[in-house]
């Protein structure tokens, strides 16, 4: 028997949703095959199947919410009696409240598979889909209620969740231990180098509906992007470099390109991969006591969906040929668009593009926990003096917001040059995926 | 706006004579309101001006006095009755809630009883168990009257000018301890609209919900917290029912603590129906419990000191707001 549970998706969370269940109990399945839609504060993604065999019990139905690592379905042979015991110790912490199962206690079944019925020992017993039966309801598996609920305040709940603070790594300094606001508001404000001043942080005035006018609830994801940009604006120190970039080269190795099916983006963003190579710093996550400079280059693209915006991640750029790269993209950015996000790996650096929708140039936001972000505008021909004469040449303007936590604004124009270097003369850096650092070599 | 200084009984004497000119549906009707004046004289001068038909002293008889008064404003007067004591009002129950309270709504909305009854509740100076009661969650309980409690002059004078004016039932609560406070009230008429709450002072730290002789006692002790560096924010509801619930919770969600402090008896109070309210509806900006600070759960005692010591003082709401806000 092979529990399936809710994958851990990133560091801070906790707890997921069972979005939709692909498979039902009874269906066959094979390794790797796809058994559910789950939801995380991030985005949807898949549940894959760790082993083949028959679906015998789902425990969580659509709709729950669940802690993570926590066992939400059962993977066996068909007829296989479901273990508590094995169960709970597969579970994320093993507690008090274990069922067991021995062949004596079940009863004989009399009904069809998944129904519920009482046994002689007066607990439910549930069938799998074999018509054996086996002990246990949803309340009865441990794993779920074992985890220690953090003891604080509403607000200082609703707070944490705003400012992403783990509500599990705060000190209460409330009556018996109760995480209180003041212990969020320092918490967050410790995680960006500040001192508590709790009046730094004030809640907005709530709008007013009117009549005819039109109240729409925000989804979990616009609560999600919401909270996330808001934490963004609020504790990270952005500062704003502009470049314009010639790309009449890169346009026209694109059209040898375009059988492969590489766009202007695919060359932007190798180019990005392969500048971040050399600037480390700015290819991080960003944290309390200093940054996360990642081994590998996964470029986060910012993809609008229906009433928000996703960031799922191309994994491995700076070492993929470009049509493998314009494959990823096409793929992931479709995913995204239907609520997909697979969580691994995570960004380390996002691209914005806007130029398709006409904007010559924007000033993004950070995508916490990363250190930079390039907003992409609009390609097109402009007049530029070249050599003492004007000319039309097609032009560019990128914007890089940086975590000026983490790095200075020298550090940052180099990249941006070194990037600007690689985008104007395209073929020659990026043609090799293996080049290091100089054309040619 | 030119202002003068009055009295809180004189404003509510002024609100009398502007209805009773403007409107000559209006009468008074009492025990000792005409001759005598009204034993706080909120009636004082009423007779002389208007007339023994508009202006009416009864005997002792509750009941009769209120029973006129809801069979009048049926037929389209607007009696202000007054019940010396809220104490005093239990005998005249049936006639507020069976009747006034239910007829607009028994008649389809057809008959209206725009009646006001005016007492006044609260300690004394030792008047004891029979004299000392805060009965306003009584009449809160029922759907079809509304209840109005001023804390200041001001308050008084606009709310009772609103309260003659609206065309149902209203219970018009005054505190024998304020009837000699003072305050600014202007030369010019004014209403003070029913169901709007006043924040009778601004403070991030903590919401405090108080009303009628319980306001200034906030205020003193909300003098003393700022001298601590706790800025409490007082509001002062002004009309129990309807109750101004938008602006608590405004302020609920920006100070995210919370102290309601009611003279009457902590148990079955109004504190307890609005804590209920702020839990519902602003439960995610709650930091601490909210606290309710309240008169002791016993009949009024007549000695001084035990008198003080059943309904709240300045020093028991300064440690509630200590309390709410885990200073």
């Amino acid at each position: 028997m092979t529990p399936v549970v809710m994958p851990q998706v990133g560091e801070n969370l906790t707890s997921g949703v069972v979005v939709e269940w692909l498979k039902n109990e009874g269906d066959v399945v094979a390794r790797r095959e796809v058994l559910a839609i789950v939801e995380s504060e991030k985005a949807a993604f898949e549940v894959i199947a760790s082993a083949g065999g028959t679906l015998l019990k789902i425990l969580r139905p659509a709709g729950q919410q669940v802690d993570v690592l926590a066992t939400i379905a059962c993977i066996g042979e068909a007829g296989e009696i479901i273990d508590l015991d094995a169960l709970a110790a597969e579970g994320p912490k093993s507690g008090s409240q274990t069922s067991t199962l021995d062949a004596a206690s079940t009863a004989t079944p009399t009904t069809s598979s998944s129904s519920v019925t009482s046994s002689s020992s007066g607990r439910p017993t549930l069938l799998t889909p074999s018509g054996r039966p086996t002990v246990g309801t949803t309340e009865t598996v441990p794993g779920h209620t074992l985890r220690g609920r953090p003891f604080a305040s509403p607000s200082a709940r609703r707070l944490a969740r705003e400012l992403l603070v783990d509500l599990r790594g705060v000190d209460g300094s409330g009556p018996a231990g109760r995480v209180i606001r003041r212990d969020i508001l320092a918490a967050a404000l410790r995680a960006c180098g500040g001192s508590p001043r709790p009046e730094s942080v004030v809640a907005l005035p709530e709008p007013v509906v009117g009549p005819g006018d039109r109240l729409v609830r925000h989804t979990r994801l616009r609560q999600i992007v919401a909270s996330r940009m808001s934490s963004s604006a609020r504790l990270i120190p952005h500062f704003y470099l502009v470049a314009d970039i010639d790309v009449g080269e890169a346009r026209q190795w694109l059209q040898e390109l375009a059988d492969d099916g590489v766009g202007l983006t695919d060359i932007i963003v190798a180019a990005v991969a392969r500048a971040l190579r050399k600037f480390e710093r700015l290819n991080a996550h960003v944290g309390e006591g200093g940054i996360v400079c990642k081994a590998d280059v996964h470029i986060g693209l910012a993809v609008a969906v229906e009433d928000g915006v996703l960031v799922p991640a191309l994994s491995h750029v700076d070492h993929a040929d470009l049509a493998t790269l314009g494959n990823a993209r096409r793929q992931i950015t479709a995913q995204a668009r239907r609520g997909i996000v697979q969580p691994d790996p995570a960004s380390t650096f996002t691209v914005s593009n806007l130029g398709p929708m006409g904007v010559s140039r924007f000033l993004p936001l950070i995508n916490p926990p990363e250190c930079a972000i390039l907003a992409i505008g609009v390609a097109e021909e402009r007049v530029v003096a070249r050599e003492g004469r004007p000319t039309i040449r097609e032009m560019l303007t990128v914007t890089l917001a940086c975590d000026h936590r983490a790095v200075d604004g020298a550090y940052a124009a180099e990249f941006l040059a070194h990037f600007t270097q690689i985008l104007e003369a395209a073929r020659e850096y990026l043609v090799d995926v293996e080049t290091v650092d100089e054309p040619g070599k | 706006m030119t202002t003068r200084d009055l009295l809180y009984r004189d404003a509510l004497n002024e609100a009398l004579h502007e209805a009773m000119d403007l409107d000559p549906t209006v009468f008074c009707i009492g025990v000792g309101i005409a001759e005598r004046g009204g034993s706080y004289k909120v009636t004082d001068g009423l007779l002389a001006k208007y007339g023994p038909k508009r202006v009416i002293d009864t005997p002792i008889a509750e009941a009769s006095v209120v029973g006129t008064g809801v069979g009048a404003a049926i037929t389209g007067m607007r009696p202000v009755v007054e019940i010396l004591f809220v104490d005093f009002s239990l005998l005249v129950m049936d006639q507020l809630v069976n009747q006034a309270a239910k007829l607009h709504l028994m008649t389809g909305g057809q008959g209206s009883v725009p009646l006001v009854l005016r007492t006044q509740g609260g300690v004394g100076d030792g008047v004891a168990a029979q004299h000392s009661q805060s009965l306003e969650a009584l009449f809160y309980h029922i759907p079809g009257l509304k209840l109005v409690m001023p804390s200041t002059p001001y308050d008084a004078k606009g709310l009772l000018r609103a309260a003659i004016a609206d065309d149902g039932p209203v219970i018009f609560i005054e505190h024998k301890l304020l009837y000699m406070t003072q305050g600014p009230v202007p030369e010019e008429e004014y209403v003070v609209e029913l169901g709007s709450a006043d924040t009778k002072r601004t403070g991030r730290d903590c919401t405090l919900i108080a009303w009628s002789n319980m306001i200034p006692r906030s205020l003193e002790a909300a003098e003393l917290l700022s001298a601590e560096g706790l800025e409490v924010e007082v509001i002062d509801p002004r009309t129990l029912v309807p109750f101004d619930h938008a602006t608590v919770l405004e302020s609920v969600r920006r100070t995210e603590h919370v102290v309601i402090v009611q003279e009457a008896v902590r148990r079955g109070g109004i504190a307890s129906d609005i804590a209920s309210v702020i839990q519902a509806e602003a439960f995610d900006y709650l930091d601490a419990p909210i606290e309710i600070v309240a008169g002791l759960d016993t009949p009024v005692p007549y000695s001084r000191p035990l008198e003080q010591a059943c309904i709240p003082q300045v020093e028991d709401i300064v440690a509630g707001v200590k309390r709410a806000v885990y200073s």
